[in-house]
């Protein structure tokens, strides 16, 4: 009789133990850089991708995401890095060193041109990575169709100069590293509505593809 | 004598009778024998039917004549029946005796009588002929030839018949049985295909005839159609095939196969199968069929009709065909092939409609049946070719050849560019090839530029600034990109040959700057022998009216000259602004210059825009107007010496900034000096790095340009410009003196020498020697440096120490005479000891101001609130003195007081400055205010993060959260305070940032309230996020003066378009793989040149796989 008190506690407390409740959610980190560009643009965007992700997927996700020093031990304690901004991008070697020690050991980045961010993105990307390159993905790629499905790629959110929306990627032994959208604006349409003034459709749109390109590096299908 | 007539004529009859019945029977006989062969033989072959052997069995009943002839024998038996073959008979037989003949016959006839002549007669032919000899030749049997022949017969035919009977036993017992029917034997068979079939117009069919008939059998197959029959006769496939090929079948028709006797020996004459029916339904027929081709959008074509007569279309990709058709009849279904794409038809009634997007050329079919199911005779075939938009033409036009960037950093260009369907962009690609970059960026960075998007041709010409930071040494690749407007198949792309702008040398870029530097020196100074002049102008002027009571005619001219010049002076204070603005821009780009120096140059600037709104334009142009009328002497007076004092005011500002701009000179030679020796220390450590990888000529090289670089160095440690610092230009000549004792040229141009003697290992041994040297070099010059610039900042200290000495001495001696100063009285001791003291204040005000301006013209922290406060103080200190003159004590006392306030709110402006300088790094006090700004900014971000700590929405009033509100509103209030303190030091410096700061520290002032109304709303949480955000913009605007692209917000167009190309097998890594080739090479022993050579392959390859 106390045998089987003692094995149903312990059953119970395993279970209890490992209900998703107990378990620690998933972190956004938004990766603070040198430069001297806005790497703080869009404030609110990634709480509403966040909170986004929980309404329409079985994840838990931290709704405060972390502001992520490079230099700090932050860094490896967030499940998936986001940068933005409309200017200038800087690293340092050290800071290169620390980015593409946590991108090649299960990290992940996620880069959103706001609009100016381009060119200063792609100079200290290859600084990170100088033997590979950004490759634009196919529509067919299945970071476009987790969750939800795009199958003519990435929505197109705001105009910047008027072409159209591209994703490109570095891909690490196989891995996918870095997902860079490029004349997209996605952050954008993660703000809350009355910030732009954006249709609903396109913050939906936008919201979803957040939610595909999170979804693809958690998704341990695509390891 | 009896003759017995009777007895022989009945023995004759009987004979006669016998022989006639014996031959007819055996005739008859004979006759059915032949006939019944011959029936048997014909029954045998040809099968009669039943009626026929009825027929032929009919003859058989004329054995009947049998019974008559019977009949006949008794008859003929009977003597006494037909005399007359009697009287043959008698003849006949008295012919057989020669001897008697007639005789006989006389004799029997005239037996009858009874006459003697008639016995007598008688009696003679019994003497004759005796009756005995007679009933003995009767007895005797005839000749039996005549029977025996027939008997012959009769058995031969017997015989033949029972023969044929019994060999043709089949056929006899037909025969006697002819009301049974016997089926014609046929053992052959035979099948007919496809049998009853439905065929459509135009179709063909194949009959074909499987059987087991002999191959001589005829055959045929009979086709009856309306009007006409046919008669085939069938290909043999093989021994039991048979075909019959109807090609292209109009009307219904039937048909039958059937096959003939070969001969007439066969009992059945044609045998034939049963008749089908080959009902033809007729095709649907094509109406009408027309094409429309729609152009994609974008290339604004209108839409072209083909009819179906045309078998071949030509389209552009990306062209929507639209098919409309009409069938003669309804349409049922339909489709259309196109490659392996398969489109049914929508259908209405007769008409059918389709359309599709050809991905490629190839074959279009188009098919269609009706409701039926019938379909159109043949398919239609319709050849698509697509033709691609063609790509942009673009050619440039100017520049030819690569250029040389000049200071203006502009390249200008003509290019004629021109599209069949319009052009979307057009660019300039930079791509900057940096001189110490080991693995140069390929990007190409895209810059647009203007065109006119509604022509499709244009020549375009302007003016390219360049943008990027460039370095001196550096190369701009560029090239002009044009892109068309195809949103098919993805827009056509061209673009130019690729040109080199080559961005001068440092020296280059050094020397260009102090070029710009004397001739804002020499624009300066002309500006001050213009106001210099009016000064004198105006004073010859005042002294003019003073004594004569009137002005020359020449020096009125002479003032309207220089008034009129004023407009000049003006659009040269302006270009003077511009092409500062413009230095400020370049040097910002080309990182010449510490933040320092561009931090003064933009104090430069701020300095000359003043300039432009000087009292002194005002007052000019209140002469000009007034030297138009009629004025009178004291006016002209009075407004001389009003232009005078602001010519001198003008004349000291400018002063100061041409003495402002020798020390940003003096500062930018000095950090010349330490970029021209950073520059070859970099390049002398990084040939020492990559000794391995280059070739003796290029290591040659390198140290040649080294060796440049540090005379050019000399050059300016030697040559320097008047008026320059003095402590500066020893430490200069006493570096230029170290530097030629180190002998680092030398020892340079050994390791050159060496290097192009391809004796490697000397050279790099003075090479390594030179890099100590220079490192060494690059250390004593910023230790230079730094003592100088530590020796500014204790100089302006001293200077500030000075001042504020002072003005603590002002304010005590003015504090000091204060009290009791209403009650003090004409000439009295007090008013003595007073007016003293006022006029040292005065002095010493005086004395401040000087000091100030020359401050001013060391350092950029002097804004013009000091200068106003002292002004303000001297002024009140000559009301003072005025109202002492006057004797006005009460109104002293009052000015005395005001006095002192003023002189410590100097005190303490100088104080806040002094303070300034002391913690900076160079005394200019700039970067401070950045650092405090993004401080701030960093203390926000903590405040935000800690309010979002709250749950939201907020649970309703509670002490915990009260205490929390309470706090954060305190701590806002506190970041509130600090950050006007910043902002009233920015105002005092004159930093239009300040402006700025105002907007945030009023969203602060709403979110303090919000708080404090224990109010915390997502709008509240919104204006926290934009306060953080505007200050790091703020300590950014000052860190940085990057050119911000304005935030594109606008929503953007959603547009389809084809996806890229699937990921390379490499997935981008194609670099790795250079790189590890690049790597196994390093390890081979290949000579420099065959690594360069495998070098530039390399390259080449990377550029063939992009």
């Amino acid at each position: 009789m106390m045998k089987k008190g003692s094995f149903f506690t312990l059953a119970i407390v395993l279970l209890l133990f490992f209900h998703p409740a107990w378990s620690e959610p998933l972190r956004i980190g938004r990766l603070k850089y040198g430069g001297g560009g806005d790497w703080y643009a869009n404030p609110g965007s990634l709480e509403n991708l966040a909170s986004f992700i929980n309404h329409n997927t079985s994840l838990t996700v931290d709704e405060k995401p972390l502001v992520v020093d490079i230099d700090s031990p932050d860094l490896f304690n967030v499940h998936f890095l986001h940068m933005t901004g409309h200017g200038n991008v800087f690293f340092t070697n050290e800071q290169v060193r620390r980015l593409r020690f946590y991108l090649t050991h299960g990290g992940f980045l996620h880069a959103d041109d706001n609009y100016g961010l381009d060119q200063s993105f792609r100079r200290e990307i290859k600084k990170i990575f100088p033997d590979h390159e950004l490759v634009e993905l196919p529509f067919t790629h299945p970071i476009y169709h987790q969750v939800f499905s795009f199958p003519n790629g990435l929505p197109k959110v705001h105009e910047h100069d008027g072409k159209p929306p591209q994703g490109f990627g570095i891909f690490y032994e196989g891995r996918l590293v870095v997902f860079y959208t490029y004349e997209c604006d996605l952050g954008n349409g993660w703000e809350d509505a009355e910030v732009y003034g954006d249709p609903e459709e396109i913050r939906t749109a936008a919201l979803q593809m957040g939610t595909n390109i999170f979804y693809y590096h958690i998704n341990p299908a695509y390891p | 004598m009896h003759y017995p007539f009777e007895q022989i004529l009945t023995i004759l009859r009987k004979k006669e009778a016998k022989k006639r019945f014996k031959t007819r029977f055996f005739r008859l006989l004979h006759i059915n024998c032949i006939y019944l062969v011959i029936i048997t033989i014909i029954e045998s072959i040809w099968y009669m039917p039943s009626a026929v052997r009825w027929i032929l069995l009919i003859p058989l009943t004329g054995n009947v004549l049998l019974l008559f002839w019977l009949k006949d024998y008794f008859h003929e038996k009977n003597i006494r029946k037909n005399p007359l073959e009697n009287i043959r008979l008698m003849e006949a037989l008295g012919n057989r005796f020669p001897e008697v003949k007639d005789r006989f016959i006389n004799a029997w006839q005239l037996s009858k009588n009874s006459d003697p002549l008639s016995r007598l007669a008688v009696q003679r032919l019994a003497e004759l002929l005796p009756p005995h000899y007679l009933f003995k030749e009767l007895e005797k049997k005839e000749s039996p030839t005549l029977h025996r022949s027939l008997m012959i017969k009769t058995a031969l035919c017997v015989g033949i018949f029972i023969l044929t009977s019994l060999f043709l036993w089949d056929g006899f017992v037909r025969l006697l049985t002819p009301s049974h029917e016997y089926p014609i034997p046929f053992p052959w068979t035979w099948e007919v295909h496809p049998g009853n079939v439905t065929q459509q117009e135009n179709d063909s069919l194949e009959i074909q005839i499987i059987h087991s008939l002999p191959p001589h059998f005829p055959k045929r197959v009979t086709i009856k159609e309306s009007h006409k029959t046919k008669i085939y006769v069938p290909e043999t496939i093989n021994d039991t095939t048979l075909r019959v090929f109807l090609p292209d079948l109009q009307t219904s028709f039937t048909y039958f196969f059937s096959v003939h006797r070969p001969h007439i020996f066969m009992p059945w004459k044609e045998k034939s199968s049963p008749v089908y029916e080959v009902q033809i339904l007729k095709r649907p027929i094509l109406e009408f069929l027309e094409f429309y081709v729609i152009p994609p959008a974008y290339t604004r074509l209108e839409e072209e009709i083909y009819t179906g007569g045309t078998d071949k279309l030509l389209i552009l990709e990306g062209s929507q065909v639209n098919i409309k058709g009409e069938l003669s009849v309804p349409v049922g279904s339909g489709k259309v092939q196109f490659n392996d794409q398969q489109i049914y038809l929508k259908t209405n009634d007769r008409r059918f409609e389709v359309s599709l997007t050809p991905m490629r050329s190839g074959t279009l079919i188009l098919t269609a049946t009706d409701t039926l199911g019938m379909s159109l005779e043949n398919e239609m075939h319709y050849k698509i070719s697509l033709y691609p938009d063609k790509k942009p033409i673009l050619a440039v036009l100017e520049p030819e050849t690569d250029l040389l960037l000049n200071e203006t950093m502009t390249i200008p260009w003509q290019v004629f560019i021109s599209d069949d369907f319009g052009i979307v962009s057009f660019a300039l690609e930079t791509q900057p090839i940096r001189t110490f970059q080991q693995h140069p960026d390929t990007t190409w960075k895209e810059n647009p530029l203007p065109f006119h998007p509604e022509e499709y041709t244009q020549t375009l010409t302007g003016v390219w600034t360049v943008k990027e930071r460039l370095s001196p040494g550096d190369v701009l690749n560029f090239r002009f990109k044009v892109v068309d407007n195809n949103t098919y198949t993805g827009p056509g792309i061209s673009y130019s040959q690729v040109f080199k702008a080559r961005f001068p040398s440092l020296t280059e870029l050094f020397a260009r700057s102090e070029q710009q530097h004397f001739e804002t020196q020499d624009n300066l100074q002309a500006l001050q022998r213009f106001s210099e002049d009016l000064e004198k102008r105006a004073e010859a002027l005042k002294k003019d009216i003073l004594k004569k009571g009137e002005t020359d005619w020449l020096q009125q001219e002479a003032i309207k000259n220089l008034v009129e010049q004023q407009d000049t002076i003006k659009e040269t204070i302006k270009s003077l602004q511009e092409s500062i603005q413009k230095q400020l821009e370049e040097l910002e780009e080309q990182n010449l210059f510490s933040e320092e120096v561009l931090d003064n140059m933009s104090y430069l600037q701020d300095l000359i825009r003043e300039l432009e709104n000087s009292e002194l334009f005002i007052q000019l142009q209140k002469m000009q107007e007034k030297l138009q009328q009629e004025m009178d002497p004291n006016s002209l007076l009075a407004m001389s010496e009003e232009l005078q004092k602001e010519a001198k005011k003008f004349s000291e500002s400018l002063e100061r900034t041409i003495r402002l701009l020798e020390e940003l000179r003096d500062l930018e030679r000095l950090e010349e000096g330490e970029r021209l020796l950073t520059e070859a220390l970099q390049k002398q450590k990084t040939l020492l790095k990559e000794e391995s990888e280059r070739t003796s000529y290029e290591l040659a090289n390198t140290e040649k340009e080294v060796s440049q670089i540090l005379k050019d160095l000399q050059k300016k440690l030697n040559e320097l410009p008047e008026g320059m610092n003095e402590r500066l230009s020893q430490k200069f000549e006493k570096f230029s003196d170290i530097l030629d004792a180190a002998k680092l040229q030398e020892m340079l141009q050994s390791a050159a020498s060496a290097f192009s003697e391809n004796e490697r290992t000397e050279g790099l041994q003075h090479a390594e020697q030179a890099g100590k040297i220079l490192e060494e070099m690059v250390s004593q010059y910023q230790e230079m440096m730094a003592s100088i610039q530590q020796g500014r900042k204790e100089e302006i200290l001293q200077d500030f120490q000075r001042m504020l000495h002072r003005a603590l001495v002002i304010s005590e001696k003015q504090e000091k005479i204060l009290p009791g100063t209403q009650k003090v009285t004409k000439d009295s001791q007090a008013l003595q000891e007073r007016l003293s003291e006022q006029n040292f204040i005065q002095e010493s005000l005086k004395q401040l101001t000087i000091e100030l301006e020359a401050i001013s013209r060391k350092t950029f922290f002097m804004g013009p609130r000091p200068f106003q406060e002292v002004e303000k103080a001297q002024v009140l200190s000559q009301e003072i003195l005025d109202h002492f003159q006057e004797g006005r004590f009460y109104q002293a006392e009052q000015a005395m007081t005001q006095n002192l306030s003023q002189i410590n709110q100097l005190t303490g402006t100088l104080l806040a400055l002094m303070g300034q300088a002391q913690s900076s790094e160079s005394g200019t006090g700039m970067e401070q205010l950045m650092d405090q700004l993004q401080a701030l900014a960093e203390m926000q971000g903590a405040l935000n993060r800690d309010s979002q700590g709250m749950p939201m929405p907020l649970p309703g009033p509670g002490n915990e959260t009260m205490m929390l509100m309470s706090e954060l509103a305190a701590r806002q209030q506190a970041l509130r305070r600090e950050l006007e303190k910043i902002q009233q030091v920015m105002e005092q410096m004159g930093d239009g940032t300040s402006q700025h700061l105002e907007n945030i520290s009023s969203d602060m002032e709403e979110v303090i309230r919000d708080l404090r109304q224990k109010r915390y709303t997502r709008r509240t949480i919104q204006r926290q996020q934009g306060i953080e955000q505007r200050l790091l913009d703020a300590s950014r605007s000052i860190h940085t003066r990057e050119l911000s692209r304005e935030r594109e917000s606008q929503t953007g167009k959603q547009s389809v378009r084809s996806s890229p190309e699937q990921l390379p097998h490499n997935l981008g890594s194609k670099e790795s793989l250079i790189q590890s080739i690049r790597e196994k090479l390093n390890n081979t022993s290949l000579s420099p040149e065959e690594r360069t050579e495998m070098e530039r392959y390399l390259e080449n390859l990377r550029d063939m796989v992009e």
